[in-house]
């Protein structure tokens, strides 16, 4: 690759390498040619599930009596989602069972979202497609699951909220049906944008950089600050799809609350 | 002195979270639904301004639904 201020380096290219698809991958003075069936986002997800399965299989090291260092904060970010998500959410007879759903949600999202960050690799999240494949997930369990719990009558059930007048029930259970669906869009695109909009924002100021030269400096100080709240972004959006998930699959399950 | 939090102000702050965003994805989804059945069937500005009004609809059921739900506290 060529240092800035050459004509052959091109920031836009090397950022937007982060977000958009594609078969190739571009590392220093080689690119990779991908297969067909394989895209650039595809091989992130298959990496991150791998570097999951390495690091709860081979590092996590669960004969520790007391945790300490990576263990150690692998097991307070899972107690986080079983103790703060799980349990108040779906109450603790379902926290159980849902626990590793959500805990899957939450590494494979925040997997994702910091492989996205090391320079050379790309953000899967920010492409729509794996976001709508995730929350399809938490509407499979929205519907199916909920039929699958609490029978046909229960999943109309939930749909029916208490108290409403029986001349606009038709009208309110439409619009309840309709806004499973939506729920599971909102989860699809916050995901999508948010993780979008922050690699968009570093390439606009680093973009500065290239149109007005050593006059933008101070793009380059907001660029590194925007990366560090990307960090941020990551856990937080990992954290928010896992919450998300949880509430809408309790509203669906448990519609007495 | 602070309070401490109780399974129902986690489930208000839950739901207010959900709804903030359903409510974008609401009119969002609803219009881009709209737009796409009107496309097949050929009007696709109706289609969209259906879209809208539904969205519309849900987005009010939304926030119905939260202020009850925040009142019944």
């Amino acid at each position: 690759m060529s240092s800035p201020g050459t004509e052959a380096f091109k920031i836009d290219e090397y950022v937007l390498h982060h977000v958009v698809n594609s078969h190739e991958w571009r590392l220093p003075g080689i690119t990779i040619t991908l297969p067909s069936f394989i895209s650039l986002h595809a091989l992130m997800l298959i990496f991150c599930a791998v570097l999951l399965i390495v690091i709860f299989c081979f590092i996590y090291k669960k004969e520790q009596r007391v945790p300490t260092g990576f263990t150690n904060a692998l097991e307070a970010l899972v107690e986080y989602v079983y103790k703060e998500i799980a349990i108040p959410i779906l109450g603790k007879g379902d926290a159980l069972k849902f626990s590793p759903l959500l805990c899957t949600f939450f590494f494979f999202i925040l997997g994702l979202n910091l492989i996205g960050m090391v320079p050379l690799f790309a953000t899967a999240t920010s492409n729509v497609n794996v976001t709508c494949a995730l929350a399809s997930v938490t509407l499979f369990l929205m519907t199916v699951g909920t039929i699958m719990r609490n029978g046909i009558s229960g999943f109309f059930k939930a749909l029916t909220p208490s108290g409403v007048p029986i001349l606009i029930l038709p009208g309110i259970v439409f619009l309840e049906f309709l806004g499973i669906f939506i729920k599971a869009f909102a989860l699809m695109v916050r995901l999508f944008a948010n993780m979008l909009a922050g690699h968009m924002v570093i390439l606009l100021l680093l973009g500065l950089l290239i149109l007005y030269g050593v006059y933008a400096l101070p793009s380059l100080i907001l660029a590194v600050a925007i990366s560090a709240l990307e960090l941020f972004v990551a856990f937080l959006q990992a954290y928010i799809f896992t919450l998300l998930s949880a509430v809408f699959i309790s509203q669906m399950h448990h519609p007495e609350h | 002195m602070p309070r401490n939090r109780t399974d129902q102000d986690n489930r208000s702050g839950n739901a207010l979270a959900a709804s903030a965003w359903n409510i974008i994805g609401g009119m969002l989804g609803a219009s881009l639904l709209g737009y796409a059945i009107g496309n097949k069937m050929g009007d696709k500005v109706v289609g969209t301004l259906i879209g809208m009004f539904i969205g519309l609809m849900y987005c009010s059921y939304e926030v119905w639904k939260l202020i009850r739900r925040l009142n019944s506290k």
